[in-house]
This record gives structure tokens, sequence and C-alpha cells, in this order.
């Protein structure tokens, strides 16, 4: 009797957890659909070049009768495809079926927020996309100390990279990444308000402080800028160094390394100056810590505010936003003393394979695929971005072919393709308290320097 | 079945065995999914690792030596407590009088309105608040309209409100679940005592005072340690909405812990601070828990 009862208690516990786990929460639910809908979704993509490839493959059975290789998927990851809806990346892959017929590229991507998390992760997890996305510099440095980058120093694409690309691909004298595209950033500025209050382009700083001036006195906001995204604080200072630190001292950050400089005793001090004088003479919109970045390009397409401090990546969502004003952009003029503007550029993003992968040779293949001029300027078209290769003609957006001459004068990469980690998330904090006035620039730099000791000990 | 410890009751010795297998299929998912990943990840803390490298380095104590001396340590606790504080105490009061407003059957329909937002993701949910707090924003533009210009404020962009602005929010989210369970309690109560009550002439607030509330104190233990446990590890509300900023003003311990093992890739001193922040939850749930079960009483 009792071992009966005791069954019977054994199936009702097992039924329980079974009715248990069938029943997730609400939250859960809602995941668990979304998943499912792409997954048809991509099923039913899969199933069409399935259909294709068939097609295709009686076709070369015809005509050659060697056999076929086993058909092979490849993972690739990348947080490139929140910018560009994922159909150019849909595009290349496509054209690299028709390349490989027996091969399938499955895309996934992230936000650019998340993605460097998920790919740590994954590749500590010992599951590593057979090709994915890394950050320019010293980012992926710790990814190829753990040896899960593969070398790709021997690839046909590298004798085309451009010299400030292959410095941010390189780490030990080995190149584990291949740049697809370069990034700059500038003053985005609306070209109609400019002619009506009779503005010219400005060279200098004073003149920028004087077209600010001009700007305010029509009622207009002089700037959008959008502190309460962390990352867009970054990017004054960003467009600032090229021309106060590293035109003069191209060294800099190896001095860094060395403990010979400081930020605290730097141009660093004067660039923070001068970016919360330009708050305090009423050049922001008010508010900016409670502002975000798309809140910034909303004031910008609605004509409230003229010019905006940021990478070519925004001029993608301005267009969307008001496709009938006319965008241009222009260097940030921090040449206090006079001299050559800098300006802000750098890689984007790299391409790396793993290391581990079972088909490291085609993952190079597909790599080297994107390095074709065609690809490359089927996607620098897309992304609105410049090459970081030689060779490649991409068409250009009016904006951003306006920065082209004055790249010629000399460019920086972005600050923390250099820096240490943890640096960058220091100072982006840093900025908002001082803008929120609960630190001092002293007290940021100095915290800077902290970081920057407490990542290299 | 002599063995068993002395303090369980002859009722609990009776049916010790069924508990224990009725828990089993649980505790198994428990400890393989949870408990498993804690304990091993707790010797970490004891180790220099960037995360991804194959190689820990063992430092001993160094970890929590510095996190004594760690000011964003500091402040991100300030905020953490400050923020379990308000929220157990609002989330806790505006629940139990929304339950107390909704005991009849004919407030169905509302019960059910209060249970929607905690069934809403945190995520949409978080996205909506900081569309309503912008500057330009619902919640401004509805101040402007009622003529009270004067109170608009940047609710998410000054670091003296940001933190009161997050917990408006959570209180919106959670306050339902609050009640829910609030209101299942109430409705618990034996209507004969209520009844006898009145008929002697016990007024509301004394029926409250000395019935309802003695009785209703199992769920009021539940939903304080609930709510607390819920706001001092909150995560995705603040994350979503302010990452923490603007500065370091609404920094929590659990964004402080993701900052410094995803943005820094100090994970063995994340995981340190994290550790930290299990022994105050633990000890202040079992003080809780301790303190408020002693008060219960049963009907």
């Amino acid at each position: 009797m009792k071992t009966k009862a005791f069954l019977i208690f054994v199936v009702l516990a097992i039924a329980i957890t079974v009715a248990a786990c069938a029943q997730p929460t609400p939250e859960v639910v809602k995941e668990t659909v979304v998943v499912e809908v792409t997954k048809v979704v991509e099923k039913e993509i899969e199933v069409t070049k399935v259909v294709e490839k068939v097609v295709e493959k009686t076709v070369v059975v015809e005509a050659t009768p060697t056999p076929e290789p086993e058909p092979i998927t490849l993972e690739f990851y990348h947080w490139i495809g929140a910018d560009l809806g994922e159909t150019t990346i849909k595009q290349i892959n496509g054209l690299f079926n028709q390349l490989y017929p027996h091969v399938t590229v499955k895309f996934e991507t992230a936000d650019t927020g998340t993605y460097e998390q998920v790919i740590s992760t994954r590749l500590s997890a010992n599951d590593a996309p057979d090709i994915f996305g890394v950050f320019p510099g010293t980012k992926f440095h710790p990814k190829a100390d753990a040896g899960y980058l593969a070398d790709l120093s021997n690839e046909p694409w590298v004798a085309n990279m451009m010299p400030g690309s292959a410095k941010v691909a390189t780490y030990n004298g080995k190149i584990y990444g291949y740049p697809t595209d370069s990034n700059v950033i500038g003053v985005i500025y609306n070209k109609g308000i400019f002619e009506e209050l009779g503005l010219e382009v400005p060279k200098t700083w004073d003149d920028f402080l004087a077209v600010s001036e001009a700007i305010k006195g029509s009622g207009k906001i002089p700037m959008a800028l959008a502190l309460q995204s962390a990352w867009v604080t970054q990017l004054i200072p960003y467009a600032m160094a090229p021309t106060a630190i590293y035109r003069d001292m191209p060294d800099f950050d190896q001095k860094m390394y060395n403990g010979e400089v400081t930020f605290a005793e730097s141009p660093w001090q004067e660039m923070m100056e001068d970016y919360l004088a330009l708050n305090e003479a009423g050049y922001f919109n008010d508010n900016a810590l409670g502002v975000d970045y798309n809140a910034a390009l909303d004031m910008m397409a609605n004509g409230d505010a003229v010019m905006l401090v940021q990478g070519n990546w925004a001029v993608a969502g301005l267009r969307d936003r008001a496709p009938d004003i006319e965008w241009g952009m222009f260097p940030l003029p921090y040449n206090k003393n006079g001299g050559a503007i800098w300006v802000s550029a750098a890689v984007g993003a790299l391409l790396a394979a793993d290391a581990h992968s079972e088909y490291l040779d085609m993952a190079k293949k597909y790599i080297a695929f994107w390095a074709s001029p065609d690809v490359q300027e089927i996607y620098l078209t897309a992304k609105k971005a410049m090459p970081a290769n030689k060779g490649v003609n991409p068409v250009l957006d009016p904006a951003l072919a306006e920065m082209i001459e004055p790249m010629q004068a000399g460019t920086y990469p972005f600050l923390d393709q250099n820096w240490p980690s943890g640096v960058q998330a220091v100072m982006l904090q840093d900025i908002q308290s001082v803008f929120a006035g609960e630190m001092t620039v002293e007290e940021m730099l100095q915290e800077m320097d902290e970081a920057w000791a407490d990542a290299t000990e | 079945m002599s063995a068993l410890p002395p303090f369980l009751s002859k009722s609990a010795r009776r049916t010790l065995g069924y508990d224990i297998l009725f828990m089993l299929p649980a505790l198994l998912v428990f400890t393989i999914f949870f408990i498993y990943p804690v304990l091993t990840s707790f010797p970490l803390s004891l180790t220099k690792w960037n995360g991804i490298s194959p190689d820990y380095k063992f430092v001993g104590m160094r970890n929590f030596v510095r996190i004594l001396s760690d000011r964003h340590f500091w402040q991100a606790l300030e905020n953490t407590f400050q923020y379990a504080i308000l929220v157990t105490l609002l989330q806790n009061v505006i629940g139990l009088s929304l339950a107390l407003a909704v005991t009849s059957k004919a407030h169905r329909p509302v019960r059910t309105l209060f249970l929607v937002p905690p069934l809403l993701s945190s995520i949409a949910l978080g996205m909506i608040w900081s569309y309503m707090y912008r500057p330009d924003g619902a919640i401004n533009g509805l101040l402007t309209l009622a003529g009270l210009e004067n109170w608009t404020q940047n609710w998410l962009g000054d670091p003296n409100l940001a933190l009161y602005a997050l917990v408006v929010t959570n209180i919106w989210k959670w306050t339902g679940m609050s009640m829910i369970i609030y209101l299942a309690a109430i409705l618990a109560i034996p209507q004969e005592i209520q009844e006898a009550a009145s008929i002697d002439g016990v007024g509301v607030w004394q029926r409250f005072r000395h019935i309802t509330f003695p009785l209703i104190a199992p769920a009021f233990t539940i939903n304080i340690v609930l709510s607390m446990i819920g706001s001092l590890k909150v995560f995705d509300i603040i994350f979503i909405m302010t990452q923490g900023g603007p500065g370091r003003a609404t920094e929590s311990l659990t964004t402080y812990i993701f900052k410094r093992a995803f943005d820094a890739h100090k994970f063995g001193y994340a995981i340190a601070v994290a550790v930290v922040m299990f022994v105050i939850i633990m000890t202040l749930s079992l003080i809780q828990m301790r303190y408020l079960t002693r008060r219960e009483v049963r009907a």
C-alpha cells in the first residue's frame, strides 16, 4: 500500500512539475512568442535559399560531375545589423551564397550597447560564432590574448588596408580583423538655416563661437546636445583632442602608458572647460542631461537646433527624419592657437574569425569576400560610411563628402581605441557629473588618471 | 522516523516525507540553475579576472579590501538603500490602500487594470516612462497644461530628482502586485469576525486596526520582504532609463556590478561586490522575516 501511495505521489509530483514548467510567467510567454516569430521568418528565408540552391545544384551537376561538398552553415554575429536593418547584410550573404552554393551564412545582430557583453560571454562559454565583429583598438586585445581570434596576417586584403586602419587592427604584430568602414566625427549642420542667417562654415574657434552666438541671437538653438545618452557625452572632447593634443603630440597615448603624462596636466583641462563654457554661453539646448540621442536628432530635424557634433552615422538618422533638409558637415575647428584642424576619424568595426572554428578556411574566405571592392561599396554606400581600405570608392553621402578634404590635414582615431578598458566608462559618467555640477573638471581628470592606472597595473 | 529533528511538530513529522517529495523537483531545478552557478562564482571574487581570459590570478581578499575604500561602491550602496526604502514604504502603503478600496466584487475590472503594469515588460515600460520624463515629454506637458509651468522639471536629467523619478516608475509597475497579495489576505478574513465587530459598534478604523491589520500580517510579511528584495536588486528599470546617470546619481549596486564587469572588465572585483550585496540582502531579509513573522496571528 505504501509503495502504491509513493508511486502515486511520484507521478503526481512529476505531473505538477511538468505542468508548472509548461506555464511560464507572462513575460516569458511574450519572449518565446517573439523568438518563434523570428525563427519562422528565418526558416522561410532558409527555405527559399535551399530552393535556389537546389536549382543551382542541378545545373552544376549537369555541367560538371564532381561531387557536391557538404553543406556548411557559417554563423556571423555583428552589431552592424542594427544600423543597416539587416537588408544589406542579407544582400551580401546572398552574393556569397552564389559564389559558394554549399555555404549558408546565418547572420544575427545585437544592439551596439549590449554587443560587447554578449560576444565576450559567448567567447568564454565556447559558443563563438564563426565570424564576428570586434571593436577596433584595445577593446579586442583581451580576446586575442585569450586565443579566441584567428590570426589573419596572411590574408590577401592585408596589403590594401589604410595605415590608420592597419594600426587598430594589429596587436603584437599580428592582424586580427578586417576593417570594414571608417567613421568621422564633425559638426553636422542645417545648410538652409546657415544661408538664411548669412553664416559661413567657421574655420577657427573664434569663428565657431561667433556662429553659435549669431544662431542664438536668431532665437534658435545653436547646438543640440544629448547628454543623457552616455556615449554622446564624449563626442565633443573626441572632436577637440586631435587638434588640441595629438596634432602636436602624436605619442600622447604612449606617454600615458609610460606614465610620463597625465590627463590632469594635459590640454584635457582646457578642453573640458571650453566644453562647459559652450553650455554656460547658452549654445546648447536646455536640460541636456535629460535629452537623449534620438531627441537631439528630433531637434535638428524640426529645425529647432542648427548644429550637432556627431558621427557620420547620425546623418542617416537625420535624412530619415527630414529628407528635405540639406545637411552639411564640417570639422570642429578647435584650433585656438591657429594652425591646422585635425579630424577625429576611426575605423568603425573589424571582422574577426573564431580561431577554433570548424570552418576557419571558409570563414576567412567570407571575410576576404567582404574585402572585395564590390562588396565594400555596397556596404559603405548603405552605411553612409567611409572606406578604411585603399581602392574602394563608395557613393558618399553629400554631407560626408564634405569631410574628405578636411581629413587630409590629419586625423586621429576615437580616443578609447588606444585606451585601456575602463577609462572610457569612467569618463562617460564623469562628464555627466561635471555637467550636473556634482564634480569639478579636476576631479574628473583625476578619476580618469586613476582608472588608467587601475587598468594597466 | 525517530531521528527527525525535535523542533518539528507531530503533523509536520507525519507529512515530512511527502513534503520533501513535493519540493524535490523544484529544489532540483533551483539547485542546478541558481544555487550551483551562484556558489561556483563565489571563489572568483578572490581573483583578478578580465572575464575572457582562461587564466585567473588569485589575489586573496584584495577585492574586498578595495571595496571598503571605493567611494563609487558606497554611493551605489547609498542610492540602493534610498531607493529600496522609498519603494518598500510607498509600494506597501499604496498597495494596501488600493486593496482596501477594491474589496467588493464590483471592483473586479479595476483590480484587473492594476494588474496590467506588473505584466508589462520592464524594457517597454522603461522606454515609455523615459519618453514621458523627457523635458518636452508628457509629464511636463501636462503640468504646463494645468498651468503649473513652474513645476516642470528635467526629471531624469537632474541628479537630485532622477532617483525619485525612477522610484515612481518602480512603484507604478509593482504596486498592483502588492495590492493583489493584500487583497487575497483581506478576502480570506472570515466575514463573521468583521460582522460581529460592526454589530458591537466597532468603527471602521478600529476594525482595520484590530481585525484586518493583524489578520493580514502574513501578506504584510511577504509584501515587505518581496518589495525590499526586489528593489535592492533593481536593475532593468534603472539600466533602461538612466544607466545609473546622470553621473552616478542613480547608480545602484547592480548597475555598478554590471559596469565593473562588462565595461571595465574587472570580473573578479564585480563578483566581490555581488557577494557583498548577497550578504546584505540575505541579512536584511532574515531580520525582516524574523521580526515580521513574530507578529503574525492565525484567524
